[in-house]
């Protein structure tokens, strides 16, 4: 069955999540993986929005958190506090989402500030992503895979990765394993070299042209792993189930 | 018959004069594009009030435009955005420009600045933020500094707590005893709201204590020192049960760029050249129109 490059990211994102975990989206691509999550092999795991919204089940996510649309169905309705506090805080979310202007190779996080020819232009900042990033068990962070968002050094560190190449408990974060999914490869934290490795490579993807799209030295193996397909299962529940306005344009 | 909620019951004309003054330091809960006090920040803005100090966890529209108009100078805040309907351009700008201090936060550090001002705590510690370009800034601001857990010798960012002088809130709705009731998501308004030394709340409506949920209360009267009747109060932005945001009015407003010709024409055409709020909603926007927004927002409910 053919699938588009987002449909694998989806799908790549939603096998992240596991039966029984809860997790923290914002509107976007990681709230369709989310709900691909939801309705197939995780039917268990529960969905929150930083905002104190529980649960969502709608078929319009309209333009992002704030949008009713987007809270249309939710099963709980709380504040901040429960979600960010006594739920994140607490270390006792399983995964969260972030976007991300610029990750780097220590898996840095800029969602506030880069420059553009030269000059400084300032964009959302933080919301809840510093804080998914300290202290989500796991941290997925999705972006397009080009060399200006994948780079040696951010230009603002929103959110921080693996400090100094160190495992992120021995510095005084909750935060766990951060996971880098892009239209080309996954990422994570290699122990060894200190920094962000490939762990896999998507089909019909070819290695040189993730080593010329990141912006930082990668040695990828040639029998480096190819990114499992996505099952005809998982396309026919995202094709019929999930909304194509999350994921289809995001990139 | 007098009715308890009399006696705070003002305009938002009065509420504005009798509780914020020029350097006063606000609080608002809005978030991007829903339950913005959007009618008591035109009625700052129409006051002309200056060098204002902003605080909140999600910057909103409410908050772009007082920057816009000029009436701000310092931003303590966790991020913000039109969601996908545009960017705060005029915060962006500002902060960028260096027209304004801006203390860039995470969303739960700005919720705990507000919680441990409430509890009465002088500071609170969080994980948030460590090792951040963010806390960084903070520190050379002096706002907060690196402290190690006394008992087990973990590291935390140590973040000074926040007192603001005034809460700006917009809710559903006030009983006739003055409690103030909140539906759909919380945000941090109950932290807020017990943070801040004076309570403006502005309502949809005022409805009979008899027909009230005691247990569904969420501000009770004596916290809550103006009440302010101002229907449709959060538009153009969304309220939850009562209305959905106006689109095209937002993107028009993002659409400006924040150029600054651009956004003192809005700023006369929307707030200075009319008296009221309500004189704002006349010139707006028409019945067929709120009728629709209304209609959605009753059935994503």
């Amino acid at each position: 069955m053919k699938y588009s490059k987002e449909e694998l990211m989806v799908v790549t994102g939603a096998r992240e999540i596991k039966d029984y975990d809860k997790v923290l989206v914002g509107i976007g691509l990681p709230m369709a993986c989310a709900i691909l999550a939801k309705l197939t092999h995780a039917p268990h795991s529960v969905i929150f929005f930083e905002n104190g919204v529980v649960d969502p089940k709608s078929t319009d996510y309209g333009v992002g958190l704030a949008d009713l649309k987007a809270w249309s169905g939710a099963s709980y309705y709380t504040g901040t506090l429960e979600v960010m506090g006594y739920m994140l805080h607490g270390g006792k979310f399983d995964v969260g989402f972030v976007g991300v202007l610029e990750v780097d190779m220590y898996g840095n996080v800029n969602s506030t500030i880069v420059e553009v020819n030269g000059k400084p232009r300032h964009f959302t900042g933080s919301g809840g992503g510093n804080d998914i990033v300290s202290l989500a068990r796991k941290i997925i962070v999705i972006t397009r895979h080009e060399k200006r968002k994948i780079k040696e050094k951010v230009f603002y560190v929103t959110s921080p990765g693996y400090i100094g190449g160190r495992d992120r408990r021995e510095v005084g974060l909750r935060g766990g394993d951060i996971v880098v999914i892009t239209d080309m490869a996954v990422l994570k934290f290699n122990k060894n070299k200190g920094r962000m490795d490939v762990v896999s490579i998507h089909p019909g993807i070819k290695i040189e042209e993730v080593i010329n799209n990141t912006g930082f030295p990668l040695e990828i193996s040639s029998d480096v792993p190819t990114t499992p397909e996505p099952t005809e299962h998982e396309l026919k529940v995202l094709r019929e189930k999930v909304p194509a306005t999350l994921y289809s344009k995001s990139l | 018959m007098t009715y308890e909620v009399e006696s705070k019951l003002m305009k938002a004309e009065e509420a504005i004069k009798k509780y914020v003054d020029d350097g006063s330091h606000i609080a608002m809960a809005g978030f991007a594009i829903t339950r913005n006090s959007m009618a008591l920040a035109h009625e700052i803005i129409r006051q002309r009030k200056r060098n204002l100090k902003v605080s909140m966890s999600i910057g909103d529209m409410a908050l772009d435009i007082m920057v816009g108009s000029g009436a701000v100078n310092e931003v303590n805040y966790g991020g913000g955005s039109l969601d996908r309907l545009g960017p705060l351009v005029c915060v962006n700008k500002a902060i960028v420009e260096k027209k304004i201090k801006a203390n860039e936060h995470s969303n739960f550090s700005m919720l705990m600045r507000f919680l441990g001002g409430a509890l009465g705590l002088t500071f609170v510690p969080v994980k948030s933020m460590l090792y951040s370009d963010m806390v960084n800034d903070l520190m050379r601001k002096g706002e907060a500094t690196e402290i190690k857990c006394p008992f087990t010798n973990e590291v935390y960012v140590a973040l000074k707590t926040l007192n603001p002088d005034v809460a700006l809130i917009h809710a559903q709705a006030a009983d006739t005893d003055g409690n103030i009731y909140i539906y759909g998501p919380k945000f941090d308004i109950k932290e807020i709201v017990y943070a801040s030394r004076k309570v403006i709340v502005s309502v949809e409506e005022i409805i009979p204590k008899e027909r009230a949920l005691r247990d569904l209360i969420f501000i009770p009267s004596y916290r809550v020192d103006a009440v302010v009747l101002a229907p449709f109060g959060a538009y153009p932005t969304n309220l939850y049960g009562y209305y959905y945001h106006d689109e095209e009015h937002i993107r028009s407003y993002a659409g400006l760029q924040c150029r600054e010709d651009a956004v003192q024409k809005y700023v006369e055409e929307y707030i200075t050249s009319v008296n009221t709020f309500e004189e704002f909603l006349k010139k707006t926007i028409s019945s067929d129109k709120l009728l629709k927004l209304i209609t959605l927002a009753r059935r994503l409910m």
